[in-house]
């Protein structure tokens, strides 16, 4: 019986995606669960915020409260520095690590 | 103020998704429930619906919002058995009978894959909705053009093949498409 690989594995990455996203632009909390359940990181709303918490208390994301004139008050999510300093060391070590995966693992022969 | 503005839906919604976060840590039930209230603030009632059905059940966000915390469930809080129609066996036999079932079982194959697919709460409303309507109403289009079509034919057995493939064909491939994308959006979602 095999288990499921992709949850693992999107376990492992959801939270410097989340910090790829707002490091383009700091974002509100829906606007943030859209994007990564678009991108089938997360299955609904509920997951980010437990990932959220865990980025906040480790410093590496913060949020502050924004009151617009054309819609509602958001608390929108933002980058520190040490979450900027963090999510590039994973990009620096992301593409090594999967081209070693990758090697280790090879090809499935059944593709193609 | 805003309490007598906001649309009953919305304070029902937010209502029930408070009790089902019961025994998620503070920061997270608070931040996850001012985050949906955020995106509901300021919408009427239709819109607001809207959203919420795009949101989904509350039991299943605070489901994940509790699987999230990595958190084994609360001592003080009974534990609530996952419904089935929540689990991924669940997700697979519903997609399985609507594309499948009706060739086992004519219609009442597809019918029972309708119910169990009406009775998840995996799926959004919006979902339900084209996987039931849209292999039917591509069999009546299809059906409705092949007959004006055969009518100016006169090879009657050619005319009755084509209404069968209307009938039968068409409404299984349309069913196998909807299958297909259902699979994918109950994967992710089911426990």
């Amino acid at each position: 019986m095999t288990v499921d690989v992709s949850a693992q594995l999107r376990k492992g990455v959801v939270e410097y995606c989340l910090l790829g996203l707002l490091d383009r632009e700091p974002m509100y909390g829906w606007l943030l669960s859209e994007q990564l359940v678009s991108h089938g990181m997360i299955a609904s709303i509920g997951t980010l915020y437990p990932v959220l918490s865990r980025l906040r208390s480790r410093g590496l994301v913060s949020s502050y409260d924004e009151v617009s004139a054309t819609g509602p008050a958001r608390k929108y999510h933002r980058l520190t520095e040490a979450g900027n300093d963090q999510l590039g060391s994973f990009r620096r070590q992301w593409g090594s690590f999967t081209s070693t995966v990758q090697e280790l693992v090879g090809k499935d022969d059944s593709d193609g | 103020m805003a309490e007598t503005t906001t649309p009953r839906v919305v304070r029902t919604y937010l209502n029930e998704l408070e009790r089902a976060l019961a025994g998620v840590s503070a920061e997270v039930s608070q931040g996850l429930v001012a985050g949906i209230a955020e995106e509901l603030d300021g919408l009427d009632a239709a819109a607001a619906a809207s959203r919420i059905e795009e949101l989904g059940d509350p039991a299943f966000i605070a489901a994940e919002a509790r699987e999230g915390m990595g958190a084994a469930p609360m001592e003080t809080e009974p534990v609530q058995p996952v419904a089935a129609g929540s689990q991924r066996w669940y997700v697979v036999l519903t997609v399985v009978l609507l594309a499948f079932g009706g060739l086992v079982l004519p219609f009442f194959g597809w019918l029972v894959g309708v119910a169990m697919l009406w009775a998840s709460p995996v799926w959004s409303r919006r979902d339900k909705l084209v996987a039931t309507i849209a292999p039917v109403a591509a069999g009546v289009v299809v059906s409705g053009i092949l007959a004006i079509v055969s009518s100016f034919a006169s090879q009657g057995l050619l005319a009755w093949h084509m209404l069968a493939l209307g009938l039968v064909g068409v409404p299984f491939f349309a069913a196998v498409l909807v299958s297909i994308s259902l699979l994918r959006r109950g994967w992710l979602r089911a426990v």
